[in-house]
């Protein structure tokens, strides 16, 4: 398997592909800190006071949007870099002589994996030097970060599963990028519907007005909306199982339990890896 | 005879469809193995199934004597190369950093065999060219080389001059001719261009609904397409005697019959077979091309 690996960091090198969405990923880390400190600067905040740094965690917001849109590159990428394979037709020049099948997946998946950790880290290094002198350094504590840093490696991995198990099973790479694309936008619709339906208050404030119009009295009513006992459970646990649920908890530093989190993504990766490799081991390819 | 390839009874099916029906084949080592067939006759798909891309639904081939089934049929594999369908070739590097990524998944640790691998195939000056600029004969001369990357002994080759100009069929042919005589590559090629496949090949395999409808080698297949006059006689052992008193070459086809390969005046055999007492039928003169050799072989319906 190394000598594939070495052949694809090598295409990897080689493709435009990569240095694109680098590029886009430096852009997007650099403009996230420049607008916060021109929005922050428009709506008046001091920001060399210590306090007001404090108070707003600046880069925090602005550091972790990776996590939002890292599967959206994971899905373009792998879709695109991957599908190459079948589209000119050089996956056969592996199999031909003699390389197995699984090597060839497991090499795949983790060029895949390495190209968009580094589109990530891409992210969050220029982030970081430009949101730092501008915005001031993070001010939540120490664990939390490492814990979401953690956290949205091993969310990165379950993603980069998902796509791998596609695109390697789909012998066509134009409907693998719709796939992947269209699967990823859906994931994270999901998770944004959970969020909310997760989000929504248990009491709801009623009011009463008298005849005049005036608000005579506000009484907290319980929230019909508001899910409790086993369909809470329910809802939590799909928004920890969803890659994308965890994109939206990493991006806000919300998670309560990062352990269960990384526990539930490595399980999601492993579960598409195995099912992939399995299905590409059986593939009949042209 | 040593074979590179043998297969035993080897079908495959899809979904209802029997694209490979039993099909028994072997290729000699040394040989240029002309597989012929019409299209969606089996041959890319016993062309994937040797290669790997596909397994069979039942039987079985074996690569250098080892099976198929066995795990050491993916490092003979090794020593193959293969072109199937269209050049496997990564149209948005260079033809260099092609073989460059080849020589990387065959782990072959240096770069320097790149430059004369180009230039067998005649690509030492595309540069800077990516691949998706190359025409299609240059496209097609990169996959030939690809496959080469890993000095292989056994060349597969789909199609290679499948929409190809007058100078690209020429090209690849001498490249193709090259290769066997200089370096002792087998090479199994498969066309229906079969004026093409008469220049090059040593040995023919025809396959008709996914069965081997007649394997023969060139020599034998030119004796069947020789020019000959076709007789039929009372007596045969008569015929042998008159054709040998006039000093003409021939074959007994069977009691009543023979093929005579000679200029012949048919008043002088007459009396000559007159003389031994056998009388002369028929004469019916023949001049068989590969192509009606094929027609004639697979033209009508089942071969059972």
């Amino acid at each position: 398997m190394t000598k594939l690996l070495g052949a694809g960091f090598m295409r990897l090198r080689k493709t435009n592909l990569i240095w694109g969405s680098l590029g886009v990923c430096v852009g997007l880390g650099a403009l996230a800190a420049l607008g916060e400190f021109q929005f922050q600067v428009s709506a008046g905040a001091d920001l060399s006071v210590p306090e007001v740094v404090q108070a707003k965690a600046l880069l925090e917001g602005q550091f972790f949007e990776y996590a939002a849109f890292i599967g959206i590159l994971a899905a373009e990428f792998i879709s695109l870099f991957l599908g190459t394979e079948y589209s000119d037709g050089a996956i056969r020049n592996k199999i031909v002589v003699g390389h197995s099948r699984l090597s060839i997946y497991f090499a795949n998946l983790i060029t895949g994996f390495a190209a968009s950790l580094l589109c990530m880290a891409g992210y969050m290094l220029s982030c970081l030097t430009v949101g730092a002198p501008l915005l001031g350094w993070f001010t939540k504590p120490a664990p939390l970060l490492l814990w979401s840093i953690a956290g949205s490696v091993v969310m990165l991995a379950a993603f980069c599963a998902i796509f791998t198990f596609v695109t390697m099973n789909c012998s066509k790479k134009s409907t693998s990028v719709v796939i992947c694309l269209l699967g990823v936008f859906v994931l994270l619709i999901l998770a944004v519907v959970v969020n909310g339906r997760l989000e929504a208050p248990e009491f709801i404030t009623g009011y009463e007005m008298s005849v005049n119009g005036e608000i005579v009295n506000a009484v907290p009513e319980p929230n019909p909306h508001y899910l409790t006992g086993l369909e809470r459970e329910i809802y939590q646990f799909l928004y920890d199982l969803l890659p994308t649920g965890q994109s939206l908890q990493y991006t806000m530093l919300s998670f309560t339990d990062p352990v269960r989190l990384m526990g539930l993504s490595a399980a999601a990766a492993a579960l598409f890896t195995g099912a992939g490799a399995a299905l590409f081991k059986r593939k009949d390819l042209k | 005879m040593e074979y590179v390839l043998t297969t035993q009874g080897l079908s495959k099916r899809y979904k209802g469809f029997a694209a490979l029906d039993g099909l028994t084949m072997r290729v000699p080592k040394g040989s240029i193995y002309g597989f012929v067939g019409r299209n969606g006759a089996g041959k890319t798909t016993l062309i994937r199934l040797i290669c790997g891309l596909q397994a069979p639904t039942s039987g079985s081939y074996s690569l250098y004597g080892v099976d198929s089934a066995q795990k050491d049929i993916a490092k003979v594999r090794r020593r193959m190369g293969a072109v199937v369908e269209t050049p496997s070739i990564y149209l948005d590097l260079t033809a260099g950093d092609n073989l460059r990524e080849q020589f990387r998944v065959l782990g072959v640790p240096s770069d320097a065999g790149i430059p004369e691998l180009l230039k067998l195939v005649g690509l030492e000056d595309t540069g800077n060219k990516k691949a998706r600029n190359f025409s299609l004969g240059m496209k097609q001369r990169l996959g030939i080389a690809v496959a080469l990357a890993g000095d292989p002994d056994f060349l597969v080759l789909d199609e290679p001059v499948n929409g190809l100009d007058p100078q690209g069929i020429i090209d690849i042919r001498e490249l193709i001719l090259k290769l066997n005589r200089e370096r002792r590559i087998t090479v199994l090629i498969s066309s229906h261009i079969l004026d093409e496949l008469s220049r090059l090949a040593t040995h023919y395999g025809f396959i008709d609904g996914g069965r081997i409808v007649k394997e023969l080698s060139a020599r034998e297949l030119e004796a069947a397409c020789r020019k000959c006059l076709r007789v039929e006689v009372t007596d045969t052992r008569a015929l042998a005697r008159a054709l040998d008193a006039l000093g003409m070459e021939y074959k007994i086809l069977d009691g009543g019959r023979a093929d005579v390969f000679a200029q012949v005046n048919i008043s002088q055999l007459s009396r000559a077979l007159d003389g031994e007492g056998c009388e002369l039928l028929s004469a019916q003169e023949r001049d068989e091309s590969l192509e009606s050799y094929f027609v004639n072989l697979v033209g009508g319906g089942s071969h059972d």
